[in-house]
């Protein structure tokens, strides 16, 4: 009898300003706060706040036997204590169940891991930090940004103290066992637990629609084709992005109420277990050692971050903004740091990605811009006042 | 099947991006089985070389058998040349011996009317299974037809007389345009945006058009240029006729501010038009005539020249119903930067686009396009992949469910005659 390890994201981008080529040098005015505030709010009531209030109601129901974990992101977190105060409450109430485990991630949501080992180990420190601060649990579990992977992530977790790694299940070898938690190489007291793409990406594909407006899976059904397939398996990891629930599906398909009635229905009908990422770790001997030499993510986010950094614009916008990491350090302005780091949200990338635009596919975004090079070209302005900026603080010319 | 089409122009003597959509448009027709008789009014005596041009158009379609073979075209005496106005089309005639009275309509929309009769007699000819009339000019040639032969009768819009005139333009031509929207059996538009324009201004209705995009020939001579470019040196280009419509003056005010910033980039003007001298005047103006270059009007190999030597090609236009000029520019790996307002937005993608009236956002795109390499590089990558999908054989395939649409032919005939030259 399988467990389900259910872990939800949660992150919402600092939107960018519509920023010319004629602002460089005149406007520091890098993002729009405004346009970032009604998305919060618009995500936090369509989304946060109903689906926080179903899942705890799904943990007091069970008396606890349904348990789930969340990844969110520092950004976000931090937002919420300065806009969304009640979204905060109704996590801290779900922290307080017992039933739910916190997870670590980058703080700004980077794919400092690709670039930056110092970056990298910052970032999931200071995510660390807050988690504890508001919900009073040290994360054990890291889930990088996109599910990326590889054996150095896996070394660099188990150095910072963590028990568990999430890792996208894409790019695998055929045969390869996602159901079962394994070993990273080289690691003595790590595992890793592979996100089941397909089940996963079931939940949202299935409702998206053309504008989220499709039908939600049914409950029923989603249950039945879990029964039939993976009665014998030993952990099911579904990694979905939580906003997935009421915002990019909205309410009207059902979602919700999906949300509501598949942990339920798998407990009671087929008693299932559901686990948070340490559980099953605990509970679950890994099945072998696993060599995964290269990044890994999602399945949609292609091997290694393509959706990030598969073009030529995305690989200029990276690489320029992580050159400019030796500076920032020596600058020493806490200010100067901020906007570095919420400049590296892989959102930005994401929607630099030309694949797909011209048969009219368009990636889910909350803060649409016309095209992706109107993206690449807004933040490479942005990126070359700020460089311009931090070039005359420190006399290094860039 | 025998399509009996009536156009203005037909290359290699044309004035604009209709001779060349009605080339690339004929020829993958006769790719795909169907015969061509194509119909143009050509302008006669006045100048003995207009006669050596019609000979040369006809040496084009006996001379090439292979790929030719099925296009017929045949030229009825007149005048008329595309883009023409009804004072253009005066003065012309007064400087012309065909002036006299009786012999020629006293305007362009007698003349029209001339080229309708003529229209007839071929239609008398040969039989045809359909006609396919090329905007306003010759409604009245497809009718006539229509009448002597009784097959249908498509008309292909490429532009509106209000996207030519930025407003709302000659009556008489927006009355045959009427005339011929509401006579036609199936009407063929070259973009959404066109096809939006006819539902609304002339309340046709929407099942009646059929939107089919125009595409791009592959010259042979495709990057066959090596031209020397000076490092560091970059050419912003516009080309087109230096109309309203075309919007130069967007142009002109974008790289006043692009060169404050960049003071050393070249600006070109390539085509002619009745507000050339008004460009000239505002760039004198402006103080940026050592920046900003005049080309005047340029053919065939100057035309790839200039393509190739530049690196970013802008097409401001204020009302373009399709625009084909963006799509020559990307087959020279040149970046594009086009209008929302246009219909070759619908179809690419991997090109920056701008609302016409803000001078500001086209400035900013320019700067960009001239600064991120990376940018450009995305995107002439990008647009050579978009380029293999946007061709005239898809168009045609297109045009050919119109027609079997309005004849109820299901296959293509072979053609089992040939037509007289």
């Amino acid at each position: 009898m399988p467990s389900i390890v259910l872990c939800f994201h949660a992150h919402l981008p600092r939107p960018l300003r519509p920023y010319s080529f004629f602002d460089i040098g005149q406007s520091q005015e890098y993002f729009d706060e405004e346009g970032g505030r009604e998305v919060l709010n618009r995500v936090a009531k369509n989304c946060y706040l109903p689906a926080n209030k179903i899942v705890l109601g799904l943990i007091r129901r069970t008396r606890g036997r349904f348990r789930v974990s969340y990844s969110i992101s520092g950004m976000l977190l931090e937002q919420l204590e300065k806009r969304q105060k009640a979204v905060l409450t109704s996590f801290r109430r779900l922290a307080d169940t017992g039933s739910v485990e916190f997870l670590s991630e980058p703080y700004h949501h980077s794919l400092a891991s690709l670039f930056s080992e110092d970056e990298f180990r910052e970032q999931v420190a200071l995510q660390r930090r807050k988690v504890r601060t508001l919900f009073g649990q040290v994360p054990r579990a890291l889930r990088n940004t996109g599910l990326l992977y590889g054996d150095d992530m896996a070394r660099i977790a188990e150095s910072m103290g963590f028990r568990v790694i999430l890792a996208g299940g894409a790019g695998q070898p055929a045969g390869f066992d996602a159901t079962t938690p394994w070993r990273p190489a080289g690691c003595r007291k790590l595992t890793v637990l592979f996100g089941h793409d397909r089940l996963s990406g079931d939940i949202f594909p299935r409702c998206a629609g053309d504008a989220g407006n499709g039908q939600a899976p049914g409950a029923d059904e989603y249950g039945r084709r879990l029964a039939g397939a993976y009665q014998d398996e030993e952990v099911i990891n579904l990694f979905v992005d939580y906003e997935t629930f009421g915002e990019r599906c909205r309410s009207d398909t059902g979602i919700l109420a999906f949300l509501e009635s598949f942990p339920a229905d798998l407990m009671r009908g087929r008693n299932w277990r559901f686990q948070t990422p340490s559980d099953a770790a605990a509970d679950h001997e890994p099945a072998d050692e696993i060599d995964v030499p290269g990044p890994i993510s999602r399945a949609d986010c292609k091997t290694g971050g393509a959706a990030w950094l598969g073009n030529h614009m995305q690989k200029d916008a990276a690489r320029t903004l992580y050159a400019l990491e030796a500076q920032i350090r020596e600058a020493k302005n806490r200010k100067r740091m901020g906007v570095w780091r919420d400049l590296q949200d892989a959102e930005h990338f994401c929607r630099m990605n030309t694949a797909g635009v011209s048969d009219g596919a368009r990636h889910h975004t909350f803060h649409p811009v016309a095209s992706p090079y109107d993206a690449y070209i807004r933040y490479m302005n942005i990126l070359k006042d700020f460089s311009g900026r931090l070039a005359a603080k420190t006399g290094v010319r860039s | 099947m025998r399509i009996l089409m009536f156009g203005w122009e037909f290359p290699p003597y044309i004035s604009g991006g209709l001779g060349t959509a009605c080339f690339g448009m004929t020829r993958a027709l006769v790719e795909r089985g169907h015969r061509v008789t194509f119909v143009v009014p050509s302008l006669p005596g006045s100048s003995r070389s207009a006669h050596v041009e019609l000979l040369a158009a006809l040496d084009f379609s006996a001379g090439c058998e292979t790929a030719q073979a099925g296009i017929t075209v045949g030229p009825v005496e007149s005048p008329l040349r595309p883009y023409m106005a009804p004072e253009q089309y005066r003065t012309l005639l007064e400087g012309s011996l065909l002036a006299s009275p009786g012999h020629y309509g006293p305007d362009l929309f007698g003349e029209v009317r001339r080229y309708g009769e003529a229209a007839g007699v071929i239609a008398r000819l040969h039989p045809f299974d359909v006609i396919h009339a090329h905007e306003w000019l010759s409604v009245h040639a497809a009718l006539r037809a229509r009448k002597e032969c009784g097959c249908p009768f498509i008309l292909h819009i490429h532009a509106l007389e209000f996207d030519r005139s930025g407003g709302n333009g000659n009556p008489d031509i927006c009355a045959v345009e009427r005339l011929g929207l509401a006579e036609a059996d199936h009407v063929i538009t070259v973009s959404h945006y066109t096809k939006g324009m006819i539902v609304e201004r002339y309340g046709i209705d929407a099942g009646k058009v059929t939107v089919v995009h125009n595409a791009v020939s592959r010259g042979e001579a495709a990057r066959a240029y090596g031209v020397v470019k000076q490092p560091g040196e970059k050419v912003v280009l516009f080309l087109g006729r230096i109309t309203h419509q075309k919007g130069p003056g967007y142009f002109v005010e974008a790289a006043s501010k692009v060169l404050r910033a960049f003071p050393g980039v070249t600006f070109v003007m390539a085509g002619s038009g009745d507000l050339m001298p008004q460009m000239v005047e505002r760039v004198a103006e402006l103080g940026m005539g050592s920046r900003f270059l005049f080309t005047g009007f340029l053919r065939g190999g100057e035309v790839e020249r200039m393509y190739a030597s530049s690196d970013l090609y802008v097409m401001p236009s204020v009302s373009e119903p399709f625009g084909i000029a963006p799509l020559e520019a990307m087959l020279y790996d040149v970046p594009v930067i086009i209008t929302r307002q246009s219909g070759v937005s619908e179809v690419l993608h991997h090109a920056l686009t701008v609302d016409f009236w803000d001078v500001d956002e086209l400035a900013d795109k320019i700067c960009a396009a001239l600064t991120y390499d990376a940018l450009t590089r995305e995107m002439i990558e990008r647009g050579r992949e978009e380029l293999k999908a946007i061709t005239w054989d898809r168009a045609a395939a297109g045009i050919e469910e119109v027609y079997k649409k309005v004849t109820g032919l299901a296959e293509p005939i072979e053609p089992t005659e040939r037509t007289n030259q």
